[in-house]
């Protein structure tokens, strides 16, 4: 059997990846926890703010990450007693994938046929009665899978937050690279972590999409 | 019992009513019929308030439904008020509109538990017992889109007989359904019927409106054509529209 040689590497790669790790588990929660506040915002508080969020949340979209991790690092002032680039890279991620997310909840719960809220108000429920008993648990189940989607993306866009410097499992494998001779074993480890990830992710996504699918 | 009178309802430009008006005692059973976008559906829809009228009014037991005040005063009830009248009103959709995320079972306690505030066990057995009557006990802890249409449209029948309606509305509840499974649906509509429930169908069976209808009320154009108990009306049809709609009806159906 021939030697991998990268494997020596392996204890740096995996020291990266707790980083990888924790980068993407604030990020999805961080950006999930603020797209639905952005999206009770828009829905309780009138439609200035919906426009004025709808907004926001088309620009930010239309962004390349790179770009607005790049500005939010920039903009954040300079500080010796925490982790900045951490944390920009942290921000920055999280307000991308937030105005995904609202997008998201935004169209399940405008794509809630007109029929359901009918037979909603038809049998007397009130407006928010139907919005809490019936529109947000249809939508809810609508999303499932979009926002698995967009997890996964949020978890392999982590890797750009090398481009400030955050000692990450790509900027690590970049190191080694530039040292080391091996390019595509170590880049094929790489890829394995990331795969193993968001494989990960996406079964546990479908295993949730199932227990909540209509004909269960 | 309820009294529409002169409703008239306009989308933008369109008049789809243009001063309807009739009434229906309680116990009685009207169909509305007519050609396709005469306004049939747009009339049960104002007289739930499903949609908004703009002029003349829809009186059920007295209340006008979707406004208070009158003249320059009247303005569209609050939406805990509309709710509260849409309580005695049972609608049927075409489309079924079964809730997907709830079993059969939930969809019919829905109204009682989550909107009258009823003790769920209770409802619940109430809720058994209409799904005994239509022939679904067996399918209360199914979800929807496990039943065909038939078993769907039953459902929903229950669902809004589950809220003890004084009158129940009916659009073209059959039309979405494989012929085969149209009987079972009209079978327990009859049994409505029977039991004295005051009831507006719209509707394209012609054979069924005859036989189960007190009064027949055809209309074109969001108008009243021809009205009049309902053997009568089918038998003899005095305008030269009835005459027509009913003559493509047949050909309609020995095609
Ligand atoms: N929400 C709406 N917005 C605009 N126009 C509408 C709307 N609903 C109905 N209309 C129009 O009002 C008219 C009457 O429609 P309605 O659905 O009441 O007809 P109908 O008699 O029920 O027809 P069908 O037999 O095809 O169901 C039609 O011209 C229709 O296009
Ligand atoms: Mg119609």
């Amino acid at each position: 059997m021939p030697e991998i040689a990268a494997l020596k590497y392996l204890p740096v790669l995996v020291a990266a990846l707790a980083t990888t790790a924790k980068l993407s588990a604030m990020v999805v929660a961080c950006g999930l926890a603020l797209g639905v506040t952005l999206t009770a915002a828009a829905h309780l508080g009138g439609k200035a703010v919906a426009l004025a969020i709808g907004a926001v949340g088309y620009v930010v979209r239309g962004m390349p990450l790179l770009v607005f991790v790049f500005g939010v690092y920039f903009a954040l002032p300079p500080s010796f007693t925490f982790d900045t680039k951490m944390l920009a890279a942290v921000v920055a991620m999280s307000v991308y994938m937030a105005a995904f997310v609202f997008e998201i909840f935004r169209g399940a719960i405008a794509g809630v046929p007109r029929g359901l809220t009918d037979a909603a108000s038809a049998i007397g429920m009130t407006p928010r009665l139907a919005f809490r008993r019936m529109v947000l648990p249809v939508a809810l189940r609508m999303t499932v899978a979009p926002i698995v989607n967009r997890t996964v993306m949020s978890i392999k866009g982590t890797s750009l937050a090398s481009a400030i410097g955050v000692w990450e499992l790509s900027l690590a494998g970049r190191e080694i690279i530039q040292r080391d001779l091996q390019p595509f074993q170590v880049l094929g480890m790489i890829a394995l972590f990331y795969f193993v990830i968001c494989w990960a992710v996406a079964l546990a996504g479908a295993a949730v999409e199932r227990r909540v699918s209509f004909e269960h | 019992m309820i009294v529409v009178e002169g409703v008239v309802k306009r989308f933008g430009a369109l008049v789809a009513l243009r001063g309807m008006t009739f009434e229906v005692a309680r116990g009685e059973v009207v169909c509305l019929i007519g050609p396709s976008g005469s306004g049939k559906s747009t009339m049960l829809r104002c007289m739930n308030f499903l949609e908004r009228y703009d002029e003349g009014r829809v009186v059920i037991d007295g209340e006008t439904i979707g406004y208070e005040g009158d003249g320059s005063e009247r303005r569209v009830r609050r939406a805990v008020d509309l709710a509260r009248q849409r309580r005695r009103v049972g609608m049927v959709f075409q489309s079924y509109n079964l809730f997907p995320h709830q079993t059969v079972l939930e969809n019919v306690l829905e109204g009682p538990v989550h909107v009258l505030g009823r003790p769920k066990a209770e409802a619940r057995a109430e809720a058994l017992a209409l799904l005994e009557k239509i022939g679904l006990a067996a399918k209360a802890g199914e979800r929807p889109a496990r039943l065909s249409g038939g078993q769907q449209q039953r459902v929903a029948i229950a669902r809004a007989l589950a809220m003890k309606p004084e009158v129940m509305l009916f659009d073209e509840v059959t039309s979405a359904l494989d012929p085969e499974l149209v009987g079972e649906v009209l079978q327990a509509i009859r049994g409505l019927a029977e039991e004295g429930m005051t009831m507006v169908l719209v509707t394209h069976e012609i054979a069924f409106a005859r036989e189960v209808a007190h009064r027949i009320i055809f209309m074109d154009e969001g108008q009243i054509v021809e009205a009049g108990p309902a053997r009568e009306l089918v038998m003899n049809p005095r305008t030269v529209r009835l005459q027509a709609f009913l003559r493509r009806f047949r050909e309609g159906y020995m095609l």
